[in-house]
């Protein structure tokens, strides 16, 4: 477990922006979020909720992750509100970074400079590569996710169904 | 218009000569890569393929992932709904089980379907962002340690206490959080207050540590020593409980006072008995030692 510092990726113009990565640098431990039971709900397939707490602070964040119909791309997003801290597309394509570097397949995950600090909402964004096999499962994305951000899994109960 | 197999829209979507649209084989049918980003910022895709003689068309799943990711997946949430709202008037489907939506061609069908499907999905993808609604916080409260902070801050004599203050035990050196001294019946005591937080580390450490400390302290000769306990409970988690247990049910074994900050009755008796003994010492009645 540890962090992954992106600022290597980013044009000498750039810079990550200071206020989250001093987030993601923190000890943070995850556990699963309870999810309404009332009416339908429209999920992806293997749609799992985690509640994130930074124990030096007590602020809580909350990682999603999905998997797509077929191709099978997993998608997992770390989020305080409304801002997206991390994206990591597992099992992807390549990735063009803004400063024109190319990201190889599969896995890579955006993070936010100053610059391009929005992720998703069809932007473009920075993103680093993370190793890993092609065909990776769902529970191995999500452990070298964690990985890169200091996320500690050990109190998640990942579903059975998910394996 | 004659029904249209798969290689026919392939090669209609091909013929429209549609800038930035590229293709990708899967399975029995082809994936469509449109020009238009998704909400990750992904080129949004199409599956066209078929089923039972069908040609059907399927978003990938990007759709319910949208929904999923923005916290708008109930049924009664705005996205939800508004999807709902606009897959019905395109005859589109919701597939629940699989997380899709999908789009059966009838014979009648033309391209036309295939680019009205592809616009529900860039609609959706602009759109439903911008519900993307915070999920509610949960109310933590701070923790216990800063609450002692507050409340001793609000007794004005912050400065007759000694915060982090160190005891000595038989084996090792013990942190509290508080420390004072009064004079009582003629002696001089120590007053050491300790806090477990059972609300956000692991409980039974919280109070293994307390007990610990105890049980180390208590050997160490001195009649003046009074060692006090402020626990409060994680909403009444089965581990909390069990810890608070260890605590309250120590009290005479290991020699200290236990209080039960959450609970209102516990909490105003220790506040009572604080504000009393610091009173003295700030009237000059008690020396602060």
């Amino acid at each position: 477990m540890g962090y992954y510092d992106p600022s290597s990726w980013i044009a000498s113009d750039d810079s990550i922006v200071v206020s989250i990565e001093a987030k993601l640098i923190l000890k943070k431990s995850a556990w699963s979020a309870g999810r309404t039971t009332r009416g339908k709900s429209f999920l992806p397939k293997n749609s799992l909720e985690l509640q994130v707490l930074i124990e030096d602070t007590g602020e809580e964040l909350r990682l999603v992750e999905w998997q797509g119909d077929r191709q099978g791309k997993i998608y997992i997003d770390l989020n305080q509100n409304v801002d997206v801290y991390r994206s990591g597309h597992f099992r992807c394509s390549y990735h063009q970074n803004p400063n024109g570097c190319a990201i190889p397949p599969p896995h890579h995950i955006h993070f936010p400079t100053i610059k391009y600090r929005k992720l998703g909402y069809g932007q473009t964004s920075y993103a680093h590569p993370i190793m890993g096999d092609q065909d990776c499962n769902y529970i191995l994305a999500l452990q070298s996710f964690c990985d890169q951000i200091n996320i500690f899994l050990d109190k998640v109960n990942i579903p059975l169904w998910s394996w | 218009m004659s029904y249209m197999d798969i290689e026919e829209i392939y090669l209609k979507i091909l013929s429209d000569k549609t800038r930035g649209m590229s293709f990708q084989e899967a399975g029995d049918g082809l994936i469509v890569k449109l020009p238009f980003s998704n909400f990750m910022g992904e080129p949004i895709e199409v599956y066209i393929g078929s089923d039972k003689g069908h040609i059907i068309l399927e978003d990938l799943g990007q759709t319910a992932g949208c929904l999923f990711s923005t916290n708008q997946y109930t049924e009664t949430a705005e996205g939800h709904r508004l999807l709902k709202n606009i897959v019905n008037t395109h005859r589109v489907t919701m597939d629940y089980n699989r997380g899709v939506l999908r789009k059966e061609l009838t014979e009648e069908s033309n391209i036309a379907e295939f680019y009205d499907f592809a616009k529900i999905l860039v609609a959706v993808n602009a759109v439903v962002p911008e519900f993307r609604h915070p999920r509610k916080a949960l109310r933590r409260r701070p923790r216990l340690a800063s609450r002692l902070v507050k409340d001793v801050e609000q007794l004005k004599l912050p400065m007759l206490v000694q915060k982090h203050a160190e005891i000595q035990g038989r084996k090792a050196t013990w942190i509290v959080e508080f420390k004072y001294s009064i004079v009582g019946n003629g002696a001089a005591s120590d007053i050491f207050v300790s806090c477990a937080d059972l609300s956000l580390k692991k409980p039974i450490d919280e109070a293994a540590y307390v007990l610990a400390m105890a049980m180390d302290i208590q050997d160490i000769p001195s009649d003046n020593k009074q060692l006090r306990v402020v626990y409060n409970l994680n909403g009444g988690s089965p581990e909390s409980l069990q810890a608070s247990e260890l605590i309250s049910e120590n009290q005479e074994r290991f020699r200290y006072s236990a209080f039960n900050y959450s609970d209102i009755n516990d909490r105003n008796r220790w506040t009572d008995i604080t504000r009393q003994e610091l009173a003295l010492i700030s009237e000059g009645r008690a020396p602060l030692l």
